[in-house]
C-alpha cells in the first residue's frame, strides 16, 4: 500500500480538491497522529495541518470512512489558498491560486502503518484557460484567417502540453510553454482576469 | 509482446514526455522565427495518440497488442524526427 493523492484545481482557481486514491488495507480504526499538506509554489513552501479537517483520518477503515478524506471513494477535501501558510504565517493568496507550477505533498502518520507520503506535481492554469476562451474566433467565412486559426488551435495544444509538463514534474518545460501561451494571449490584447 | 496495463500507462507517459519536448521545440522555433509546420503536425498526432490511450484499459479490448506496438513505433519515429529537426 502506498499513499496516493490526486489533485484537481477548481475552474475559478478559488480552491483545489484533494482526493485520496490510496488502496487502504482492511483494518479498523487506525488513528492518525499527524497529517500535513505542503505546497511548493514559486520556491516557497506553504503548509496546512489537515489532521482535524480530514473526514476519515482518525477512524480510517471504520464504519463510515473509506479513505482519509471521507465516507465515499469520491470524497475530497477542499483546500483554499488562504489555508496554506508559509513560515511567516503569510497565506499563499487570499482568494485564488495564481497560475503556475505546484508540487503538493501529503504526509500522514498512522499508529499502525507509520509514516506515508505522496507528492504530485501539477500546473494550475485556470485563469489562463479563461483568458484563452476570449481569443477572437475566425467566424468570417469569406475572409477566413487560416494562419490565425492555426495559432489559436496551437494554443490549445500548448495548454495540453503544459498540463503534461506539470504532471511529469518538468517545471522548466512548463514555464517555457506557458510563457509562449502568455505571448500569444498578450499579442491579442487579452488581459488578466483576476490576477494583477 | 503481451501488453499489460502498466505497459499502456507507461506508454501514455512516454507520449506526454515526447509531446512536452515537441511543444518546447515549437516555442523555441517561434521565438527564432523558424517554421513550425512539421512540429505542429507531430504535436497534434501525439495529442491524438495520448487521447486515444489515456482512457483505454487492456481489459476493454479496444486495442490488440499489435496496435499498441504500432503506436510505440509512431511515438519513436516522432521523437527521432524531432531530434533531426533540432539538428542533433
Amino acid at each position: 500500500m502506498a499513499l496516493t493523492i490526486f489533485v484537481v484545481e477548481a475552474d475559478d482557481a478559488s480552491s483545489f480538491k484533494l482526493y485520496d486514491y490510496t488502496v487502504w488495507p482492511a483494518y479498523d480504526h487506525d488513528d492518525a497522529t499527524s497529517a500535513v499538506l505542503s505546497v511548493l509554489y514559486n520556491g516557497i513552501t506553504y503548509t496546512h495541518n489537515v489532521l482535524a479537517h480530514l473526514g476519515g483520518c482518525s477512524t480510517l477503515g471504520g464504519a463510515t470512512s473509506v479513505n482519509l478524506v471521507g465516507t465515499s471513494v469520491n470524497s475530497y477535501y477542499t483546500v483554499l489558498p488562504s489555508d496554506l501558510l508559509d513560515s511567516n504565517l503569510v497565506a499563499l493568496n487570499a482568494t485564488y491560486f495564481p497560475d503556475g507550477y505546484y508540487e503538493i505533498t501529503l504526509a500522514v502518520t498512522t499508529t499502525s502503518l507509520g509514516a506515508e507520503t505522496d507528492t504530485v506535481s501539477q500546473g494550475f492554469l485556470s485563469e489562463s484557460y479563461l483568458m484563452a476562451s476570449q481569443l477572437p474566433l475566425q467566424i468570417d467565412i469569406d475572409n477566413f484567417n487560416y494562419e490565425e486559426n492555426r495559432i489559436q488551435f496551437l494554443c490549445m495544444a500548448l495548454y495540453q502540453s503544459a498540463k503534461w509538463a506539470g504532471e511529469l514534474g518538468r517545471e522548466t518545460s512548463f514555464i517555457t510553454i506557458t510563457d509562449k501561451i502568455d505571448d500569444i494571449l498578450d499579442a491579442r490584447d487579452i488581459s488578466s482576469i483576476w490576477s494583477v | 509482446m503481451q501488453w499489460t496495463q502498466n505497459d499502456v500507462d507507461n506508454l501514455v507517459l512516454v507520449g506526454k514526455d515526447v509531446g512536452v519536448h515537441l511543444a518546447e521545440s515549437i516555442c523555441n522555433k517561434m521565438d527564432l522565427g523558424k517554421t513550425i509546420n512539421r512540429d505542429i503536425e507531430y504535436l497534434y498526432l501525439l495529442s491524438n495518440i495520448v487521447f486515444a490511450l489515456e482512457k483505454v484499459t487492456v481489459t476493454s479490448a479496444v486495442y490488440e497488442d499489435a496496435n499498441y506496438s504500432y503506436l510505440v513505433e509512431i511515438i519513436n519515429r516522432i521523437e527521432i524526427q524531432r531530434n533531426r529537426f533540432r539538428g542533433i
